[in-house]
């Protein structure tokens, strides 16, 4: 059963302060009250849900509602509850781990401020407790009501609970108590005006530095801290004027209404978690509505709703007994998770500080809890917090880091859970990934995009996916280029660029056999020139410059447009063979002429620098028959 | 002077008869070599001329000394076709040996004085040719 | 009569000049032997070489016959010259050098006339028994007798002997001497005998004593002694001392009246204005005749010289046959194809050239040892030719040899020898080497360097003062030849144009080498040969013009007069 309050009331917390703020009690009048608008100082106090704002929103699910908000349901077989028509798990809420890390992470002022702030309620429990119940200790525990509730971390409830019994007091007439409640709220402001007075004096143990600029620095510096003390007393002197001045304008409240409205209050702070004031509350109430009729008058709605808890009826006493059983409740599961810590079960300690935290907030034990071990749980809490955050985004590189990491510190933790829904995503994403590959490789652009996108869902940043599928596209646009711009180059006639990069044309053809076809006739072809060319150069590199042009010159009747092979010819007929080519050429302007006998003195001239000379030789024998025709090239004699 | 030594001779008939010799040798020398060289009087082939361009030399008789370099062809009714290397010239020159002159022995590296003439397409016959 | 008047000679024609005869003043009738006696340096020899005009006189003058001699001179046949030693070619009998003075000196005499005048010639001069012996098998004062008679060949009225006795033992010495005044008495000669013998005066019709080159006595031999006041004749060199020559000159000329005197009374009886008859000399196509045919007869008669000739003729064309055996390396030829492959035309190239370098080599070879070989032989020719003969032919040419003729004999009779030299190392060469070419023309040229080397050499005999100096000459000659020639290693460009004209080995062998003209060696000589080779025509005129000079030379040193005997 109390795990079944606590989730719904952290719930019912956690929807509250994350989201819309709503009105949850309606009173069964039927008339939506507005809450008293209790100024709340909201330094340092995630948002109290007081601030009344009827409206919420309506969902769709079949969630009872109460004053027309919808409830969460609780589900307790799989510790769920559904609300806002999702499924939240119960100390998986992404607000509630908001709040739980703000708790984990106040500062020491706050927890400083708590304990001042918890000394007081202590003392004001103490002399509301059973035992000690006298008209004097009313008093006095009335009085320091205000004080309490100057401290922000009351968020005012004290004042509301103060207000209240005021309330019932004056609806029993009690003039002198309510003297004497004025007299205390005059003493308090005369205190906090005397606060005020004296936090606007700087400390005489300040010491102004000495260089100039840092002392006004630190002027500023002071006048800031100054304001800061002030400030709460200022506040709290204006609030106390409040109600000093709302005390006197009070008007007669019903008796009835005066006990309704404090059994109000009292749920209200029941359901805020804020079980101690439920204590005070209730005490004061029974002290002054002490006819033993305590039961709690709520709407129809509310009754369904508290059954469904519990079978006891609803009456301050059971209210009271529930606020108690909660606050030791909380204290158990503190000492628990204390013990835990010890133990480095930091899962479990967190989970379990994480319950008491639902469920009493604003109780000492958890608000006193020592900041070293908020500090464990909130790394641990943290980094399990990422974890789910990058299982949810699905950055399994980081969740399988954060897993090693809350297995060092937790040895509760485990990983299994997380490391299989890492693994499995990793591994499913690979596939899909190979699955492309292929894809790309055979060219079926459908299904790469298709496994593509698979991969990508199941894991983003999967960081070979990134390489994949840049490799990939990467790949088929390299191809892509490749081929167009050997189109390209077949247009321009270019087939000495081809033949450099004959390999990447290759490889971009082998699904073209067209142009494959092409690409081969054209390599043949290069290679042909190629081999010319080098073979020239190596006869020229022997020194023998004729017999480089004559084979260069072979090979330019064959190709007359190669421009390497022009190149050469030239270079060759201008440099080493220039004197054999000049006579070859000579040679041939006077055979053109038909003056044969001074073209053979020049083709004999060639042959004569270079005996070995075809095109001498073959030019000597063509003149040679054209002089003598019908003769036979001579023999030796 | 004693009569029987009158006619001593004197060292200046020996000299004199000494520079005569050489003068006759000389003059010897200016004419049998002048005369050695057969077609004298036939102006000597212009090589770089005929290499340049032959027409001009179309019809005109000259004469060539040289050393035969190659037989390049050879017809039993025509001749022999011979390249020649001039002597004061390095391009070989082809020339054309009528048949009626085939008597003559030619080898390679032999020195012959030719007398050419420039036939149609520039092209050398050999009139006559003594060896040299 | 010979009249010497104040014949002064010196030596050289300075101031300084020694005086070898001072103003000798003279007179020696015809039909008198006269000894001129006086110690050695005294001047004899230089007056009996003044009186044949051998010597200028520097002062004074010399008369025969009342004619000064300087301006009206005795032709040679009337002077005879006897020397010390005897100058007659050794090869010849006395009888043949008798008829070769004859031949040379006297025109005209034909078949028996000069025989019977060669026998009365030899008859006078007592050589009958010995006419047949060869003159190097004569004794010494058969030699004398020989001269005697060769001198006697032309008549001479005049005969001049040097120490013609020196040297023979006195038998032999009285019996010159006799024949001497006979020859004096019988020809009517005028007879000067140079002397040192002081035994036999008496055999003299006259005495003239000479002494430091003046005459200190003229007279009978039977007043010397008693003129120098010495008991004998040998007693008269001691006394000649103790003057000086100056004195005895002095004295001399004191006492000439009274011999005179006595002279003249005698001398008129015998003086006769016949006018010497003057034998004519032949003329010079019959000394060159004579020359000729009396060298050939010397040549045969010399065996050992035919041995050597013959030894130079054969040997030298084999030691050129050796050197080609089994005939010259043919000469390669080369493919005139057009080809491409250069490789074997390199190879090809090369192989031609070794095997035309060889044959060339062989060919340019032989034939340049063939021109050195026969330039030795015409060296070896003509070298001693005149230069071994020189005295004689100065004795002859003194008699009236003409050096032309002389020259022209020699001439002849080495040409000869140069064709049948030249013919057969042609011959013998081209059989047995079976040498290429044109045959006459090589062998023009080898036997033009022959010829040429024949003459230049003959010049350089005629122009030398000894034989050996002449062969020292020639050998040089000939051995620069061959390094000159420009056959072996070409010459430096200037020094080629110098001496390429003297230098006939390089004609004869370009000549030579042009009769292969028509063969393949001449194609390859390009290859071998170093030099350049000269047009045929023009080494036949420059080897003609060598012997032209050389003949020329030979000719110069034939007149110059070489009396340094």
């Amino acid at each position: 059963m109390k795990a079944r309050i606590l989730a719904l009331l952290l719930l019912v917390a956690h929807a509250a302060s994350g989201q819309n703020n709503f009105n949850f009690i309606a009173p069964s009048s039927g008339e939506a009250k507005p809450e008293e608008s209790m100024p709340s100082a909201e330094a340092g106090e995630e948002a109290a849900p007081t601030s009344g704002q009827a409206g919420s929103t309506g969902k769709k699910t079949s969630n009872p509602t109460i004053g027309g908000i919808e409830i969460p349901v609780f589900d307790p077989a799989n510790d769920s509850v559904t609300w806002n028509g999702q499924l939240w798990q119960v100390d998986n809420n992404r607000v509630f781990r908001a709040r739980f890390e703000k708790y984990l992470n106040a500062p020491a002022t706050e927890i400083e401020a708590q304990a001042a702030y918890d000394k007081v309620v202590s003392r004001i429990m103490n002399l509301l407790a059973a035992g000690n119940i006298s008209n004097r200790n009313l008093d006095e525990a009335f009085r320091l009501l205000p004080q309490a509730a100057s401290h922000s971390e009351d968020a005012n409830l004290c004042d509301a609970i103060a207000n209240q019994v005021l309330g019932a007091w004056q609806s029993k007439r009690q003039v002198a108590r309510l003297d004497a409640a004025n007299q205390s709220l005059e003493d308090d402001r005369k205190r906090h005006e005397w606060n005020t007075r004296l936090s606007a004096q700087n400390s005489a143990l300040d010491n102004a530095p000495k260089d100039t600029v840092a002392a006004a620095e630190w002027a500023k510096q002071r006048e800031l801290e100054r304001t800061a003390r002030m400030q709460p007393h200022a506040q709290r002197l204006t609030e106390v004027n409040a109600l000093l001045t709302a005390n006197r304008a009070k008007s007669e409240l019903s008796a009835l209404q005066a006990r309704i409205e404090f059994q109000t209050l009292l749920v209200q702070l029941f359901f805020q978690r804020r079980f101690r004031h439920v204590l005070i509350g209730s005490r004061f109430y029974r002290s002054i509505f002490d006819d033993g009729d305590n039961q709690i008058r709520l709407g129809e709605e509310s009754k369904s709703l508290f059954s469904k808890i519990s079978e006891i009826p609803p009456t301050v006493t059971s209210l009271d007994a529930l606020a108690s059983e909660a606050i030791r409740d909380v204290r158990e599961g503190v000492e628990a998770v204390e013990f835990l810590l010890q133990k480095d079960e930091l899962q479990s300690a967190s989970q379990r500080l994480g319950e008491s935290f639902a469920v009493g907030e604003h109780l000492p034990e958890i608000q006193q809890f020592p900041r070293a071990d908020r500090q464990r749980i909130l790394e641990f809490t943290r980094r399990a917090n990422q974890l789910l955050s990058a299982l949810e985004v699905k950055d399994y590189t980081r969740a399988e880091q954060l897993v090693n990491e809350l297995q060092e510190t937790a040895k509760d933790f485990d990983p299994s859970q997380p490391l299989t829904a890492v693994q499995t995503a990793r591994n499913v994403s690979r596939m899909h990934l190979a699955r492309a590959r292929n894809a790309a490789l055979g060219g079926d652009a459908e299904t790469l995009e298709r496994e593509l996108r698979a991969a990508t869902e199941i894991w983003p940043n999967n960081p070979d996916l990134a390489n994949v599928s840049g490799q990939i596209f990467e790949q088929t646009d390299v191809q892509q280029q490749a081929l167009l711009e050997l189109d390209r180059l077949m247009e321009q006639g270019d087939h000495r660029a081809i033949f450099r990069q004959n390999a990447k044309f290759i490889a971009a053809t082998a699904l073209h056999p067209d142009r494959q076809e092409k690409l081969g006739k054209i390599l043949a072809q290069m290679g042909e020139i190629e081999g010319a060319l080098q073979r020239a150069r190596e006869i020229q590199q022997r020194g023998d410059a004729f017999g480089a042009w004559e084979s260069i010159q072979i090979a330019s009747v064959k190709y007359p447009e190669d421009t390497e092979i022009n190149r050469l010819r030239a270079d060759l007929a201008s440099g080493g063979a220039a004197t054999f080519v000049q006579s070859l050429n000579k040679g041939g302007d006077l055979e053109a002429r038909g003056e044969y006998g001074a073209a053979l003195a020049w083709y004999l001239d060639a042959h004569r620098q270079y005996p070995p000379s075809q095109f001498a030789q073959e030019r000597i024998d063509a003149l040679a028959v054209r002089i003598l025709p019908g003769s036979s090239p001579a023999t030796a004699q | 002077m004693a009569r029987r030594a009158r006619s001593a001779p004197k060292t200046g008939w020996l000299l004199a008869g000494l520079f005569l010799l050489l003068l006759l040798i000389g003059a010897g020398g200016y004419f049998f070599g002048s005369s050695g060289t057969p077609y004298r009087a036939t102006p000597e082939f212009p090589v770089e001329e005929y290499l340049a361009t032959s027409t001009t030399l179309r019809g005109n008789t000259y004469r060539l000394t040289g050393s035969v370099l190659n037989s390049i062809a050879w017809s039993s009714d025509q001749g022999r076709l011979i390249s020649v290397q001039p002597q004061n010239s390095d391009s070989p020159i082809p020339i054309v040996v009528p048949a009626h002159l085939g008597e003559t022995n030619i080898q390679k590296g032999q020195k012959f004085h030719f007398l050419v003439e420039v036939r149609d397409g520039g092209v050398l016959y050999a009139a006559e040719l003594t060896k040299s | 009569m010979l009249e010497l008047r104040e014949v002064t000679v010196a030596l050289g024609e300075g101031e300084d000049a020694p005086v070898l005869l001072s103003e000798i003043s003279a007179r020696f009738p015809r039909g008198e032997v006269c000894a001129l006696l006086g110690p050695s340096g005294s001047g004899k020899t230089t007056l009996v070489r003044a009186v044949a005009g051998i010597t200028a006189a520097i002062g004074g003058s010399l008369h025969w016959e009342n004619a000064d001699l300087e301006m009206d001179d005795l032709p040679p046949s009337q002077i005879g010259y006897v020397p010390q030693f005897t100058i007659g070619q050794e090869n010849l009998t006395a009888e043949e050098n008798v008829l070769l003075a004859l031949r040379l000196r006297v025109a005209g005499l034909r078949g028996t006339e000069l025989v019977t005048k060669a026998a009365k010639l030899l008859e006078l001069t007592g050589l009958t028994s010995a006419a047949q012996t060869l003159s190097k098998h004569l004794s010494g004062g058969q030699r004398r007798r020989l001269a005697l008679a060769m001198e006697l060949a032309s008549e001479p009225p005049l005969l001049l002997c040097d120490e013609v006795t020196s040297g023979l033992d006195a038998r032999s010495e009285r019996e010159i001497l006799e024949l001497l005044r006979d020859i004096a008495r019988e020809g009517n000669r005028v007879v000067l005998v140079v002397t040192h013998g002081l035994r036999d005066l008496d055999a003299f019709d006259k005495v003239a004593v000479l002494v430091g080159g003046h005459l200190a006595y003229l007279g009978p031999p039977a007043t010397l002694p008693h003129y120098f006041r010495a008991e004998h004749a040998e007693e008269i060199f001691e006394r000649l001392p103790q003057r000086g020559a100056a004195e005895w000159h002095a004295s001399w000329v004191k006492h000439r009246a009274h011999f005179d005197k006595e002279d003249a009374g005698e001398d008129t009886a015998e003086v006769s204005d016949e006018p010497p008859t003057a034998a004519s000399l032949p003329g010079a196509f019959s000394q060159f005749w004579t020359l000729l045919t009396t060298r050939w007869k010397i040549f045969f008669r010399h065996k050992s010289n035919i041995a050597l000739q013959l030894g130079l003729v054969l040997g030298f064309p084999l030691v050129v046959a050796i050197f080609a055996l089994d005939g010259l390396p043919a000469v390669p030829s080369l493919d005139a194809e057009l080809s491409n492959d250069v490789v074997r035309q390199l190879v090809e190239a090369r192989t031609f050239a070794e095997g035309a370098s060889k044959a060339g080599s062989a060919v340019s070879g032989l034939i340049l040892l063939q021109v050195i070989l026969l330039g030795l032989l015409g060296s070896n020719n003509s070298a001693r030719e005149i230069a071994g003969e020189r005295a004689i032919y100065e004795k002859e040419r003194f008699a009236g040899l003409n050096p032309a003729a002389y020259v022209a004999a020699k001439v002849c009779f080495l040409a000869v020898l140069v064709v049948i030299q030249s013919a057969w190392m042609t011959w013998f060469v081209r059989t047995v080497t079976a040498f290429p070419g044109d045959g006459t023309q090589q062998f023009v040229f080898f036997l033009l360097v022959n010829a040429a080397l024949t003459a230049v050499c003959l010049g350089i005999s005629a122009l030398s003062r000894t034989a050996d100096q002449a062969s020292l000459a020639s050998i040089y000659l000939v051995g620069f030849q061959l390094p000159l020639s420009g056959a072996v290693l070409a010459l430096p460009a200037g020094l080629d144009g110098a001496l390429r004209p003297l230098i006939a080995a390089y004609w004869s062998w370009s000549g030579a080498l042009q009769s292969l003209r028509e063969t393949r060696y001449y194609d390859v000589l390009e290859l071998v040969v170093p030099t350049t080779l000269s047009a045929a025509s023009l080494c036949a005129w420059v080897l003609l013009l060598h012997i032209v000079f050389g003949i020329f030379l030979a000719w110069l040193g034939c007149l110059r007069a070489a009396w340094d005997r």
